[in-house]
């Protein structure tokens, strides 16, 4: 018999699960904040409608993981055999649609508006009685929504790393990043203060192109995910192949009594789910070389979920 | 990150130290120093008692804030009829560089051009003539308003009888006014407001030098109202 599935992470990694979870809640707390604000000093700037609406998407990411995280919990059921893996793979569908969506509606709303010449009106807002401009407030606003932004995406990322969460990683460099898009919008504004009035429009359109970007790499992940590709190495944009597949391939030709191996993997969230050939040099002692090898490769990384081992006489292409 | 946020604090300061001497935000157009010792272009449309006719210039509530305004930058006036609608567009345009019509923050025109922060907020209240006597609630009351309004709407939704009378009070019981209106005739303000309305100028769209410099003087002198 296989090794007993259990569908949590492993023990030692519950600390890690607890500590990334206090992150993402910090997060999605921390980005309420921030979409507060901003609608509170919006005005009619394009550039702040943009960066707002970009704010309020972002915390879809957050929101994934802690729902993923919650159902991954549960383990396999009668009706879900495999468990709830891929309940990862539908908040990265569910966020890129609404990504691309929102970000393509924005940047026709953006082109509309510098090609009509529209210009963003920012007056005046009384500060503990005294008038200030409320150019200076948006800029408060997005230092606000990029700073602690930034510092909290690096907190995320090694541990995501630990995880090997997809969901996590991908939320985690989303905000160690987006620094440069609360830089352009900074700059946005500071613009239309020296009187250029289509630096509003411009930033709109190049934020609505970085939300429409971030929905076509959510689109990547769950597609490629859907389709059972081969298992990735962590990173974005990362083509390389998870190192993990050529040490199990390894592990088990280097067993004495196996000819040739083959792997056929795929990924489910965290773990990994597959089948190997072996075709082997003897059938003698067959049963217990295949729980051995079996125990053996589930030993070797607490990913490895569900490999199951099958004899043939000819690897499969 | 250092980084970032020592810039972000370089550049605030360099704003601040250019708004510091007037040279931020500026103008794409450069309205306030068109302005400025020079002639502000004002369009106005009749809307009593924000704006009255008076013979060659308007006169009221907003003409009064725009006349103190005007003398603050050094420009003499050009006072611009016309319909809204005529008036918006060249507000628009830039073909004029203020315009006052009694607007308030509910025009549809405020996506269009800059509106101002509401420089007052003026309620419309059913106020009874002294020594008259009213029962507690005003239903199947007639009350007088002003024609050309949508006060007719307001009343009938507390139940009520308009009445559109030319000349207001006219002697009647039962007038809708804004309070400072009804303390001038001396009546008595009568339960809730019929209506709260948030009075706006408006100025062209993105000219922000000139909105702030605006804004800044209506929210240092309020406007008169009695």
């Amino acid at each position: 018999m296989p090794h007993p599935k259990s569908q949590q992470l492993p023990p030692e990694l519950a600390p890690t699960l607890a500590k990334a979870r206090k992150l993402e809640w910090l997060t999605l707390a921390y980005q309420a904040s921030v979409v507060v604000v901003m609608y509170l000093s919006l005005g009619q700037s394009q550039a702040m409608k943009t960066a707002w609406a970009d704010d309020l998407l972002g915390m879809i990411a957050p929101t994934s993981f802690l729902l993923a995280a919650h159902f991954e919990q549960r383990g396999a059921t009668h009706r879900f055999p495999y468990g709830y893996h891929r309940a990862a793979t539908v908040g990265f569908l569910a966020a890129a649609a609404t990504l691309l969506t929102i970000g393509t509606l924005l940047f026709i709303d953006g082109v509309q508006k510098l090609l009509s010449g529209e210009r963003a009106s920012i007056g005046m807002v009384p500060v503990f009685g005294h008038p200030v401009w409320a150019g200076y407030l948006m800029l408060l606003a997005l230092l606000w929504s990029t700073v602690p932004a930034n510092l909290l995406g690096r907190a995320k990322q090694p541990v995501a790393k630990q995880l090997h969460d997809k969901v996590l990683f991908a939320d985690a460099d989303t905000n160690r990043v987006d620094w440069q898009m609360g830089v352009a919008s900074m700059l946005g504004i500071v613009g239309i203060g020296f009187g250029w009035w289509w630096a509003d429009a411009s930033v709109g359109i190049l934020l609505s192109a970085s939300i429409i970007s971030d929905g076509y790499h959510n689109l990547r992940h769950a597609v490629a995910d859907l389709l059972s590709q081969r298992p990735k190495a962590l990173g974005q944009g990362s083509d390389e192949e998870d190192p993990l597949v050529q040490q199990l391939c390894d592990l088990l030709t280097g067993l004495d009594w196996v000819r040739a191996a083959r792997l056929r993997l795929r990924a489910e969230g965290h773990v990994l789910y597959g089948e190997a050939f072996i075709v082997p040099r003897t059938t003698e002692n067959l049963l217990p070389h295949l729980q051995q090898a079996t125990a053996a490769a589930h030993r070797l990384h607490w990913r490895i979920r569900d490999l199951v081992l099958t004899v043939v006489d000819e690897l499969p292409e | 990150m250092k980084l970032l946020l020592i810039s972000s604090a370089l550049l605030l300061s360099l704003l601040s130290w250019l708004a510091g001497t007037h040279r931020y935000p500026r103008d794409p157009a450069h309205t306030l120093v068109h302005v400025r010792h020079g002639t502000l272009r004002v369009g106005y449309t009749v809307a009593p008692p924000w704006v009255v006719p008076a013979g060659a210039q308007p006169q009221g509530i907003e003409p009064a804030l725009v006349r103190a305004f005007a003398q603050r930058l050094g420009a003499r006036i050009e006072w611009v009829p016309g319909t809204e609608q005529h008036l918006y567009e060249a507000l628009k345009q830039r073909e004029l560089d203020l315009l006052i019509a009694g607007t308030t923050d509910e025009s549809p025109w405020k996506e269009q051009v800059g509106f101002t922060r509401a420089y007052v907020q003026a309620a419309v209240y059913v106020g009874a003539a002294p020594g008259a006597r009213t029962a507690p609630d005003l239903t199947g009351q007639r009350v007088a308003i002003a024609g050309g309004t949508d006060l007719g709407h307001y009343v009938r939704q507390r139940e009520s009888v308009p009445v559109v009378l030319a000349q207001l009070p006219g002697g009647h019981p039962l007038v809708a006014g804004y309070d400072w209106q009804l303390r001038r005739w001396g009546y008595r303000r009568l339960g809730k407001p019929l209506k709260q309305e948030n009075h706006v100028l408006a100025v062209p769209p993105g000219e922000n030098a000139w909105q702030l410099t605006l804004e800044t003087f209506l929210y240092q002198h309020p406007a008169q109202l009695d």
